[in-house]
């Protein structure tokens, strides 16, 4: 069987070609799918807990980017999710998971890129699940470790009473302690979708302090806050030259700061400083980026109690992958672009 | 020189924005000092309006009419036009008790001079109270209502004045009055909180919000005003003659029927549409209503007046002598549903218009530094609003949001692109602009200004 998707039948476009298209078209053709399907299942939640984590899509992301094998680099987005469990637990939380195997997908980048009635489908069902699984549970407060999330539930979601925080921010508010604190110069990039978009409580403080708090040397890019140059892509929109080019300039100025890591919130921000890091690497002609791009909850896991990189993904090793796909031995052919 | 920039921005106490914009800015008002600008401009525009009177009195000395007699009483007694409202509040006075309070009394007169200094008052006091930056009444609508209330009671009470002259139209043929004084007192309470909560109501609806529920009620109170009407003149004078509902079941009546049964299904139908049906469905489905109405309606009153004159003279009979309730009415159902369903001021509309192309958006704007086909001119979003793009550059926007971050005048230009591009999708959905998505700011960003 081949995992090729243009061999699957999938009329693939060249994404590199700067054609105006919307792309990932099979993860976006999944994701509709799954929002015609529009029976809301009656829950029953016997646990009692006052916060609810939504973990979000970061490992359909997981799965889907090596499917079509637009990342072949060291990005793992499943590891937020296991960060930011290991981070709440840590502080003594233990919420109710609203994991995909009964949510959807919060549904912002079908809003973003303009598909409306899949969105409001999406944004139904899971309203509607979140408020059973809130009154049963007798949640006050949902978790979300993504920026978009954040987003899309505090400003477009209606739940009620429900508060909405980043974890950055519950992290902070709590006071979290740091045993393995990390001699790094660390900069952090501001989601968009956190910080200038958002009208009511925009994340710019804590995940600053939190860096701080780690004992790293925190270091500010160029633009920051307000100011902060987009990443390149929201909303899975494009991948061409173009948005390269300003993920490129983005990473410059991290490079400029003499960073040993990038962070971020977001999970588009990581999959696209994740790409180009790597894309480089294979190109002679562009800068070679040799700080870490993670996740900011990952960096924080790992200040927690010492745990690596690879402690944190030998705990994964037991928990079941959605697909294993074979990492190519070599890098793919890029077309040469003009 | 990060670190200058970070040491900057903790001294000046801004958490988060390195620069200020938009109204809620601490450093810097924007605006034109008075003096020497406005003082200037205005003290020429003084001198100019003098030097033309001068120029008219003496080309043509006006005429005097003739010398005023004291002696005389008026019969009416009027002041100038522009005083009237003031004659009217001294008149309106009578209705406060003449109380001595520590051997000052308050009479009529006493509280009608307070009252002509009421609006002074408020005038002079206004720009204490409203420090408000919005001059726009959609925006400040609170405020206009207020505005607009205030000009009304004005009004009122200058009409009020000659009430001498008013009171005798209002009177029948055997001398009684319909419209007494007292009435007239209620109107300077009256008037101006109609005219406050009409024009409220209808600048929300200009800024955002939707038209659903006054459509609902007005269609609900339709209906039940069509069932009252059908009910009493119909069913209940015939009970009341005594001849019994079975006498109801004639071939007139059944024509009848038709014809109210259409005036009933009106409202039914702007009811549906209000609550299942979405803005563009919602609109077509009215329109598509109205044809099959008139397609049943014109060949059966057509074949009616040819053939059936009798029929005809008795469903006219009874439709007639009730028209405000079955023709006015539906028709009015029709028109409120159809106009009340549409959203007519979108956010980005209303803001767009705002620009005053500083271009602070195209130098933060990271697309423009990559597409060469977005390169000039002010930002992609702008540019597409005006017509100066072909829309393509705008499915190229990132919506990072650092054009609005930047704006001047909070312009939320990722709600332009929201609508823009659910409209190249086809959505059949309309983004709720209710949610928070589409005005996305908070209420200190409109200089306080945003009323509920």
């Amino acid at each position: 069987m081949s995992f090729r998707p243009e061999e699957m039948g999938f009329p693939m476009r060249d994404l590199t070609a700067g054609e105006r298209t919307v792309p990932h078209p099979i993860m976006f053709a999944a994701l509709d799918k799954e929002a015609e399907w529009d029976e809301i299942p009656e829950v029953e939640v016997k646990e009692k807990s006052e916060y609810a984590y939504y973990p979000g899509c970061v490992d359909y992301y997981d799965y889907e980017m090596q499917f079509s094998r637009n990342n072949f680099g060291e990005t793992d987005h499943g590891i937020i999710f296991d960060s930011s469990v290991k981070l709440l637990t840590a502080m003594g939380i233990s919420p109710i998971v609203l994991d995909r195997s009964f949510m959807k997908c919060c549904g912002h980048d079908q809003l973003w890129q303009g598909k409306v009635d899949v969105w409001n489908k999406l944004r139904e069902y899971n309203e509607t699940l979140m408020k059973r699984v809130f009154k049963q549970a007798g949640v006050k407060t949902l978790i979300v470790s993504c920026a978009e999330g954040y987003r899309t539930f505090k400003l477009d979601y209606d739940l009620g009473d429900v508060e909405v925080k980043h974890i950055t921010q519950l992290l902070y508010e709590k006071g979290i302690e740091f045993r393995a604190r990390k001699k790094a110069r660390v900069t952090y990039q501001d989601p968009c979708r956190m910080c200038r978009q958002m009208p009511v409580d925009p994340v710019y403080e804590e995940p600053r302090e939190l860096i701080r708090m780690a004992g790293a040397d925190y270091v500010e890019m160029e633009h920051f806050r307000a100011d902060a140059t987009c990443c390149g892509v929201a909303g899975m929109m494009y991948c061409n030259e173009k948005t390269k080019g300003i993920t490129n300039d983005r990473m410059m100025e991290a490079k400029e700061g003499e960073v040993d890591y990038l962070l971020t919130a977001c999970p588009k921000c990581l999959t696209h400083f994740g790409c180009q890091q790597h894309e480089n690497l294979y190109r002679e002609d562009r800068e070679k980026f040799e700080f870490r791009v993670i996740d900011i909850t990952q960096f924080l896991a790992e200040c927690l109690d010492g745990a690596s990189a690879e402690a944190l993904a030998k705990e994964r090793e037991g928990v079941e992958q959605p697909l294993q796909v074979p990492a190519p031995s070599k890098p793919p052919k890029k077309e040469a672009s003009s | 020189m990060q670190d200058s920039q970070l040491e900057r921005i903790r001294r000046e106490e801004r958490v988060g924005f390195p620069t200020q914009y938009g109204p809620v800015r601490t450093d810097k008002k924007p605006g034109h000092a008075l003096m020497p600008h406005e003082a200037y401009r205005d003290a020429v525009i003084v001198l100019i309006m003098t030097g033309i009177m001068f120029l008219l009195t003496g080309l043509a000395v006006p005429a005097l009419g003739k010398s005023a007699n004291p002696n005389v009483v008026a019969e009416v007694e009027l002041p100038d036009w522009y005083l009237l409202w003031s004659w009217g509040l001294l008149k309106i006075a009578e209705i406060f008790p003449s109380v001595t309070i520590l051997g000052f009394s308050l009479t009529t007169l006493t509280y009608g001079a307070l009252l002509s200094a009421v609006p002074f008052i408020i005038l002079l006091l206004l720009p204490f109270i409203d420090k408000g930056f919005e001059s726009r009444p959609a925006k400040a609508n609170l405020r206009a209502a207020l505005g607009v209330a205030g000009i009304v009671w004005v009004t009122t009470a200058s009409i009020y004045s000659v009430n001498v002259l008013i009171l005798p139209f209002f009177i029948t043929a055997k001398g009684t009055p319909i419209v007494t004084d007292d009435t007239l007192k209620w109107m300077f309470i009256v008037e101006p909180v109609l005219a406050g909560m009409v024009t409220y109501v209808a600048l929300r609806r200009l800024a955002y919000k939707p038209m659903r529920r006054v459509n609902t009620i007005f269609n609900a109170f339709a209906l039940v005003l069509l069932l009252i009407v059908v009910l009493y003149f119909l069913i209940g004078a015939n009970l009341m003659q005594g001849t019994g509902m079975l006498s109801l079941l004639t071939r007139e009546n059944a024509f009848l029927g038709f014809y109210l049964g259409i005036a009933l299904s009106t409202p039914v139908v702007a009811l549906f549409i209000v609550h299942l049906l979405d803005e563009y469905r919602g609109r077509r489905t009215l329109l598509l209503w109205m044809a099959f109405i008139l397609a049943l309606l014109a060949p059966m009153s057509f074949y009616l007046m040819s053939f059936e004159q009798e029929v005809f003279d008795h469903v006219q009979a009874f439709i007639m002598t009730n028209s405000h309730a079955f023709i006015a009415l539906p028709v009015f159902s029709l028109a409120v549903t159809y106009f009340g369903q549409r959203t007519p001021y979108s956010d980005y509309e209303y803001k767009l218009n705002e620009c005053y192309q500083c271009g602070r958006c195209h130098i933060v704007c990271p697309i423009t530094k990559v597409e060469a086909d977005a390169l000039g001119g002010l930002n992609l979003v702008y540019n597409v609003y005006k017509r100066q793009h072909d829309g393509v550059p705008m499915w190229s926007c990132l919506t990072c949001d650092a054009c609005s971050a930047v704006c001047p005048l909070d312009i939320n230009y990722s709600a332009y692109v929201l609508t823009e591009r659910a409209k190249a999708m086809r959505a059949k959905q309309r983004i709720p602009v209710e949610r928070p998505t589409l005005a996305a700011r908070p209420a200190a960003a409109n200089g306080g200004q945003e009323d509920g």
